[in-house]
């Protein structure tokens, strides 16, 4: 805790952002809120809002006093005011419900906290390479189910089913098809894919808590000649960021390396905020971890650190194209956990 | 995250609709002294803002501005190309790009609402950032409006007992997949759940009970190699354009445990069509019963283990049901949602769970 500077240290999650939660209980939410405090001799209390996730918690984390409240920051409020004296902080602080931080004090403890997800240990980096697997699989389920007349929303359920099926309970995914018109990935619709359409998706299965990443754009049926060439700056971006992870290197240098190749080309306009969110991010117990790969994050990589690296974004020749995988840090540099080709992919 | 089907249907939900609910809204303010309305919103809390505007956020948060008079705002931290697709899945024209919710929000609030009472709907839950924002940059007058909310959402009007059958029938027809002999938990999972999003589901969650008869309680499944016990239960959430319900199908290999399941079934039938009264309710071992009101899509009104009073009155809402009842010695839990009857309309099962 610290180094003995707390003395509690309070936990906010949901289904949202549940990782800080997580990594205390290795409790994952699926409804309402929840909070866990945990004080210095690691005894665990973890108060749910939700009476289906409290019934859950009680058989999937034994290990935890598990509390079903209704009032969760009424309860909790009364419990920390009881620790009259104690020192007490919180994380992610900017989440934790105003009922709690307007009337007791507590530090922020998110950066504290941030550092503990962000360097993993050999067992979560080992789970995150399972994840890296079933994201390699569950895209050739993707492949396969992504011809001419399928419903976007249909689509992923035949991946989300595949990843029930091998013992994944959870997924981050987006979506995109369609032309120039396509500027980004959403969740699904009913549109129905068509001849010529790219499709594009980011597939985050989540293995034994932990989150890994896959990006690949395919065209139904065949490529076009712009379709082709637009994918080979992706490709080209994608290969200048990995070969920029190592040690003692930042994110800003790997998104740095991914937005040159774009410069090169003259889309530079295209690696701004108007067009793409982040050139990658952190993955573990949550799907969008920290440090985001932004030109303006001075996050120094270090080995254990896992991340994705894409340079997704918008081509004014072809619409948005996506390409990443998911890397973890090594001494020696980057270990790509991903498999799946990097080519654009044509499905029938 | 929300990956399920997203998406408006002016079919099942005419943009008059929600411009009703607005105008409630805005009139319950009026009543409360209420100028300007916040509403947060984020994958976990979607419920209100998706009653006013159809609007589910599949990650990250927003905020929803309701002046008096007036349309509403949302302030979304999601990225401004998403802009696009939440004016097309949603009835809200005004969408602003907000990374901190709260300054965006306060913009809107300081010009034209200073000295003026501004409602929060579960202030106490307010993500502390969001709150920090809004009084450092000068919103004051700031209450509790849960209440308000409360009142508006006592009973389902006719759009959400509709929206709420359709998700009971994509339940119960998910479940009738479920193997008979369901071997590893896994595939007996993925089968439900597949159907669900198949049948367009817009959020599913799967629980299972591996052997019901030892303890009917429900977990996630994940991992392999976790077989299915003689009797085995599943319960499914489904939601289908912002209505959320829950279902369960338990199946045995044992004839006289199929029995108990049936008349277990029957009971929960009995039980539901006679709520708001609970006394036959009171035959089972536990029971808990959701519902929406607030921002949580599900959240408990009354549950057996607690004061067994439900925290407002029942008539006329969609909850879901979930009742043990022990028979022969044998624990079954009967989950199913309920349109709770009213003064002049018996309650009756959205749909029967399949058995």
């Amino acid at each position: 805790m610290n180094g003995g500077a707390i003395d509690i240290l309070v936990l906010f999650g949901n289904s949202w952002q549940g990782d800080y939660l997580k990594y205390a209980t290795d409790f994952g939410l699926v409804e309402g809120n929840g909070i866990a405090t945990i004080d210095a001799a690691g005894s665990i209390t973890l108060y749910l809002e939700s009476a289906v996730d409290a019934e859950r918690a009680a058989l999937e984390s034994p290990d935890l006093m598990v509390v079903h409240v209704r009032d969760v920051v009424g309860v909790m409020l009364g419990h920390l005011r009881s620790a009259g004296g104690k020192r007490l902080a919180g994380a992610p602080y900017h989440l934790l419900p105003r009922g709690l931080t307007s009337q007791v004090t507590l530090a922020d403890a998110t950066t504290l906290v941030d550092g503990l997800l962000m360097h993993k240990t050999p067992e979560e980096l080992d789970a995150i390479r399972r994840s890296a697997r079933l994201a390699d699989r569950a895209y050739e389920v993707f492949r396969d189910s992504a011809v001419a007349g399928r419903k976007q929303y249909e689509l992923v359920a035949d991946v989300e089913t595949f990843l029930r099926a091998h013992g994944s309970p959870e997924n981050f995914m987006l979506v995109g098809s369609g032309g120039i018109d396509v500027r980004g990935m959403v969740p699904p619709s009913e549109r129905q894919l068509a001849s010529g359409d790219l499709v594009t998706t980011e597939l985050t299965p989540e293995v034994d808590g932990y989150y890994a990443q896959i990006c690949r754009t395919l065209v139904v049926g065949q490529a076009s000649g712009a379709q082709r060439k637009a994918f080979g700056v992706f490709l080209e971006a994608l290969e200048a960021g990995i070969a920029s992870v190592r040690p003692g290197a930042k994110a800003s240098d790997v998104a740095k390396a991914e937005n040159d190749v774009f410069r090169k080309y003259g889309l530079g306009e295209f690696t701004t905020n108007a067009y793409t969110r982040v050139r990658g991010h952190g993955l573990g117990l949550f799907a969008d971890s920290k440090p985001h790969l932004l030109e303006d994050v001075d996050v120094v990589l270090e080995a254990g650190m896992s991340i994705v690296v894409h340079p997704n974004t918008y081509h004014p020749e072809a619409g948005y194209i996506v390409l990443g995988d998911t890397v973890i840090v090594t001494d020696a540099g980057a270990e790509v956990v991903t498999q799946t080709p990097r080519v654009l992919f044509e499905s029938a | 995250m929300r990956r399920g089907l997203l998406s408006w249907s002016k079919t099942e939900i005419p943009r008059t609709v929600f411009d009703m609910r607005i105008a409630q809204t805005q009139a319950a303010m009026a009543s409360d002294g209420i100028e300007a309305l916040l509403i947060y919103t984020n994958h976990t809390r979607p419920a209100a803002v998706s009653w006013l505007t159809g609007f589910v956020p599949y990650w990250s948060e927003c905020m929803l501005f309701l002046p008096r008079n007036g349309r509403p705002t949302l302030a979304a931290a999601l990225s401004k190309r998403v802009h696009e697709w939440i004016a097309q899945t949603s009835w809200i024209e005004g969408i602003v790009g907000a990374p901190r919710l709260g300054r965006e929000i306060a913009k809107l609030c300081v010009p034209n609402y200073a000295g003026s009472r501004i409602g929060v709907l579960e202030y106490d839950a307010l993500p502390t950032r969001i709150s920090e924002d809004l009084s450092e940059a000068g919103v004051a007058g700031v209450v509790d409006a849960t209440g308000l909310f409360d009142r508006l959402r006592a009973h389902a009007d006719g759009t959400e007992i509709a929206l709420a059958g359709y998700a009971a029938r994509i339940a119960r027809d998910a479940l009738a997949k479920l193997p008979e002999r369901p071997g590893d938990i896994t595939g007996a999972v993925a089968a439900v759940e597949g159907a669900a999003r198949w049948g367009g589901a817009e959020e599913v969650y799967v629980a299972v009970a591996t052997e019901m008869r030892e303890y009917p309680a429900y977990f996630r499944a994940h991992g392999l190699g976790t077989k299915a016990g003689e009797t085995f239960g599943v319960r499914l959430t489904v939601a289908y354009k912002g209505q959320w319900v829950r279902m369960s199908r338990i199946v045995s290999s044992d004839r006289h445990i199929a029995d108990a399941v049936r008349r277990a079934t029957e009971r929960f039938a009995d039980a539901a069509v006679r709520l708001p009264d609970l006394v036959t309710l009171m035959n089972a071992s536990s029971w808990l019963i959701e519902g929406t009101t607030r921002s949580l899509p599900l959240e408990p009104l009354a549950e057996s283990w607690g004061t067994g009073i439900p925290t407002q009155p029942l008539e006329g809402k969609v909850v879901t049901v979930s009742a043990t009842f022990n028979l022969d010695g044998n624990p079954i839990r009967v989950v199913a949602p309920v349109i709770v009857g009213t003064g002049d309309r018996p309650g009756a099962l959205l749909a029967t769970p399949p058995l």
